[in-house]
């Protein structure tokens, strides 16, 4: 993530009397959070890593003005002792120009200080992505430890540029395998005209990139840029969206009452096809769920159905199934909530085959106790997992170019735990 | 707010958060703001210079713990924070006690309403 030096590199030099492992501590615990911080915003937010950094340094501040004054409150009284000796033996002798001397300086230092912090924000989201600033020439003297990388993209067939609206992010991915919670933090890099996205002059090593198009299918490419020699990577992109099919839902077996309208029923449709373009898999959502997409939300609250499309950036981005905690946006559930399916209501999925899932979930609402944006954040906690295995997986087909009708009959076995629960 | 009266609760806050348990600074920073109902919202590096201050004065003591392959710097009251934690909560309490009484009940409520 960020380095030790990057954190420490515009503190006063070191001195004598400084204990020696006053840099690194002040560094450990300035990283540890920024770490902690940023694990919870991927996880909660779902966005690119440079918009979850972005947040993260506007909440924590400047971390080297941090560290400076960290720094400054540790060795205080050593400098000012040392500052008292040398002021008073100057004052004694050379009062007015000492006075003088000694604005003039701090205004100086000021400037100086003012200038470096801002240099050093910028260094610190550019060393944390992994990337300089795009040059359009090489640094002159060339250095040696950095060489240029290039990312080209091109329709699937065709030596065309991307369609307008493509994404592309890029970052540094330090020790993959190496520790299980590493994160390539990834900042956006613009594609010119010709399909080329020019990353500047970067270090040797792994590398990830993400494509987005702009229906939304993504994929990530991990490659290594040699030490000593520039880099073009070339990636095939879909060249158009995925068909899409029309789709009415019924769900039989439901039971007719309960009395709970927070406990629903949530059945998820997970697309069984990814596309496959150049040998990479293109999925729709989070491109880390590979072979999936973003899940369909139909639940049943007081007997009654509705649906509801995870939308771009309010998707469930973590799985019920595995019991972890889901936090939704207010907007979304309460459409949920609240709505009753029109039978006659068609919907639009991409072309595919999917097999549903059931849970059983609480909706409570709930202030999000780390992530205070969330206020009036909703909860979903898993109250009984339904394992695939127990019943026959419902698969469906949604063909395009005609209107499909789906009628789910719930299994047995999960109407009787549904009924059980309430 | 006064900024010296803000940092006084914040001080005392921390704290309180810290009595409960040995914690670490990103912990802290998100329990006091949101325990505060996000009244206490500051930036969270600015944290760092009242928890080391408090290490200073000897009110916590500080341990390093490796978690996930980092360096985790965990804070734990002192006796010493103890007993200044209990005589801050008695002050902060005969402070908001000393401002009840002037105000009142209907004096709070309009005060709230901003009339």
């Amino acid at each position: 993530m960020i380095a030790v030096s990057e954190i420490t590199k515009d503190l006063p030099p070191r001195r004598d009397d400084e204990p020696p492992t006053l840099r690194q501590e002040i560094a450990d615990e300035i990283l540890d959070h920024l770490h902690s911080s940023l694990r919870r915003e991927l996880l909660v937010s779902g966005s690119d890593e440079a918009s979850a950094l972005g947040r993260v340094l506007d909440r924590f501040g400047d971390p080297g003005q941090v560290a400076r004054r960290l720094w400054r409150q540790a060795m205080w009284s050593k400098i000012m002792n040392q500052r008292l000796i040398v002021g008073s033996t100057i004052c004694s002798m050379f009062v007015s120009i000492s006075l003088v001397a000694m604005t003039g300086w701090l205004v100086l230092q000021m400037q100086r200080q003012h200038r470096e912090q801002q240099q050093f924000n910028l260094a610190l989201l550019e060393q944390m992505a992994g990337l300089m600033r795009p040059a359009t020439t090489p640094p002159t003297p060339r250095d040696p430890n950095r060489n240029n990388l290039q990312i080209r993209l091109t329709l699937e067939n065709q030596d065309a540029p991307p369609a307008k609206g493509t994404q592309l992010f890029v970052g540094w991915l330090p020790g993959i395998g190496d520790d299980g919670g590493a994160v390539a933090i990834k900042r956006p890099v613009s594609i010119d005209a010709r399909g080329f996205a020019d990353c500047g002059y970067v270090k040797p090593g792994k590398y990830e990139a993400r494509i987005v198009t702009p229906w939304n299918e993504q994929t990530e490419v991990v490659f290594t840029v040699d030490s000593g020699k520039d880099h073009v990577e070339s990636i095939a992109i879909p060249d158009r969206m995925p068909p899409l099919a029309k789709v009415r839902f019924r769900v039989k077996g439901l039971p007719s009452h309960h009395d709970a309208p927070e406990k629903v029923l949530v059945i998820r449709f997970f697309p069984q096809d990814s596309r496959s373009v150049a040998g990479r898999i293109w999925s729709k959502g989070p491109a880390e769920i590979v072979g999936t997409s973003r899940p369909f939300l139909m639940a049943v609250p007081n007997a009654g159905v509705w649906i509801a499309e995870a939308r771009q950036n309010q998707e469930l981005t973590t799985d019920i199934m595995s019991g972890t905690e889901e936090i939704w946006p207010p907007r979304f559930v309460k459409s949920a909530v609240w709505a009753e399916l029109d039978p006659a209501q068609e919907f639009e999925l991409p072309a595919n085959r999917y097999q549903t899932s059931f849970s059983l979930v609480q909706l409570r609402y709930k202030t999000d106790p780390i992530q205070s944006d969330w206020r009036s954040g909703i909860i979903a906690d898993e109250m009984s997992t339904i394992s695939l295995e127990d019943y026959e997986p419902v698969e469906l087909v949604a063909k395009p170019g005609e209107l499909n009708e789906w009628t789910i009959s719930l299994p047995a076995e999960v109407a009787k735990r549904f009924a059980a629960e309430n | 707010m006064d900024s010296r009266l803000l940092w006084g609760a914040v001080e005392m806050l921390m704290l309180e958060v810290i009595s409960r348990g040995p914690t670490y600074g990103y912990e802290i920073s998100q329990t006091v703001g949101s325990r505060s109902q996000g009244y206490f919202e500051l930036k969270e590096g600015s944290l760092y210079p009242a928890l080391h201050r408090l290490e200073e004065q000897k009110l916590v003591k500080t341990s390093w713990q490796e978690v996930e392959g980092r360096r985790r710097k965990y804070y734990e009251l002192t006796a010493a924070g103890k007993k200044a934690l209990a005589a801050k909560k008695s002050e902060w309490k005969a402070f908001a006690d000393g401002i009840q009484g002037v105000l009142g009940d209907g004096g709070a409520a309009s005060l709230l309403a901003g009339t």
